[in-house]
């Protein structure tokens, strides 16, 4: 998979393939593709809970992994306690964007 | 669980299903989910199920629901999903499951088809010979509304009114400003989307959702995927281009990727 990229190059529109980021690649494995059930089950509102998961894990793993910090193994709110409803949800979230720092305000815009 | 039926789990092996792909494709050559057992279809009919062995240890029932929850492990798992559907596209038509589908039997697999080989067979019909491309548009808001002021007038001069005033004043040009960057980017997204849409057998829009992290915002305005034809994906690249060229100046960018196995392009559930 390649990104054609034009924000590249002096020209700035020569086309330059580079490897697509994780968030695009989650964005449809996750939550594209043919559904029919398996004989395992994964819960849906998992899935929804992962694919944020994830996409906050991308935004700050970079820095992460420079400082030789791997958090997300240890951290109980990621390991453990799998919420099943959407209070749960809502206070993993929560904690998930405090750790990786995406403020309020961002936030809220995504919402309004 | 006691160390005898702890040791039998971890022997036991599921099936993994990628997707769909025409009976006597080629099974891909790149490293699967579990990279000692490669990909192979298993076939009924003109549809075969592009399948990999997994150990249940980690697949089975419970297990998937725990390894989910480790980010090392899935995203290395996501990435091979990704691998065998994108290798699997360079010989044939293919239609990408969403990852995690484990049978405990072939025999299971071979049902699946049988009861789904109509839906299946449309399926592929619907996306061969063409591949998809996404296209993000990005805006940095800060650009836009700079080249918004630049292109309007300026607000009245506060010095002649008072102070309460020049504050109202102020609100208010700051909440048309946010209000035109708004539609400024609607305008975008419409046109952007039905220029690339016009290249395109087939379009979906998804929601545009944050992919910027606190250090580098950009937001996303338009999240299209296109399912677009071999011979016509030159044009749909050089469409995002002339729309990057237009839009730089705002603050506007577009982002391609692709090709990606048709993962907006197939019914999302059928069957039981």
């Amino acid at each position: 998979m390649t990104q054609l990229d034009y924000r590249q190059g002096a020209g700035g529109t020569v086309p330059a393939p580079a490897p697509a980021n994780l968030a695009d690649i989650l964005e449809r494995v996750l939550d594209k593709g043919i559904v029919i059930a398996g004989d395992i089950k994964i819960n849906l509102l998992d899935i929804e809970l992962l694919t944020i998961k994830l996409r906050l894990l991308v935004a700050s793993v970079d820095k992460a992994r420079e400082m030789g910090i791997d958090w997300w193994e240890h951290d109980p709110a990621l390991t453990s306690g799998r919420g099943r409803d959407g209070h749960a949800l809502e206070e993993r979230l929560e904690r998930l964007e405090s750790a990786v720092g995406v403020d309020a305000a961002e936030h809220d815009r995504e919402r309004s | 669980m006691t160390a005898s039926a702890r040791s039998s789990t971890q022997a036991a092996l599921g099936h993994y299903v990628y997707g769909i792909v025409e009976a006597g494709a080629r099974p891909p050559l790149v490293d699967g989910v579990d990279p000692r057992h490669p990909a192979r279809t298993l076939g009924s009919g003109e549809v075969a199920a592009l399948v990999g062995d997994v150990p249940l240890a980690e697949f089975g029932e419970g297990r998937l629901e725990e390894n989910l929850d480790r980010p090392g492990w899935l995203e290395e798992k996501v990435r091979a999903h990704e691998a065998v559907l994108e290798a699997a596209q360079e010989t044939g038509a293919v239609l990408p499951f969403r990852f995690g589908t484990v049978y405990l039997n072939e025999a299971h697999v071979h049902e699946m088809l049988v009861r789904e080989r109509e839906e299946l067979a449309a399926g592929l019909a619907r996306v061969r010979g063409k591949r998809e491309w996404g296209v993000k548009g990005l805006v940095n808001f800060e650009l836009l509304a700079e080249w918004l002021r630049s292109s309007e007038p300026a607000p009245a001069d506060p010095s002649e009114e008072g102070e309460g005033a020049a504050y109202l004043a102020r609100r208010q040009h700051e909440r048309r400003a946010r209000e035109d960057a708004d539609g400024a980017l609607l305008a975008v997204a419409e046109e952007a989307h039905a220029r690339l849409s016009a290249c395109a057998a087939e379009a979906a829009l998804n929601s545009p959702r944050r992919t910027a992290s606190a250090k580098r915002p950009r937001d996303v305005f338009l999240n299209g995927a296109y399912l677009v034809e071999r011979s016509r994906e030159a044009e749909l690249q050089q469409e995002a281009r002339e729309l990057f060229e237009r839009f730089r100046d705002r603050g506007i960018h577009f982002d391609v990727t692709g090709p990606w196995p048709p993962y907006n392009f197939v019914a999302v559930e059928t069957g039981a």
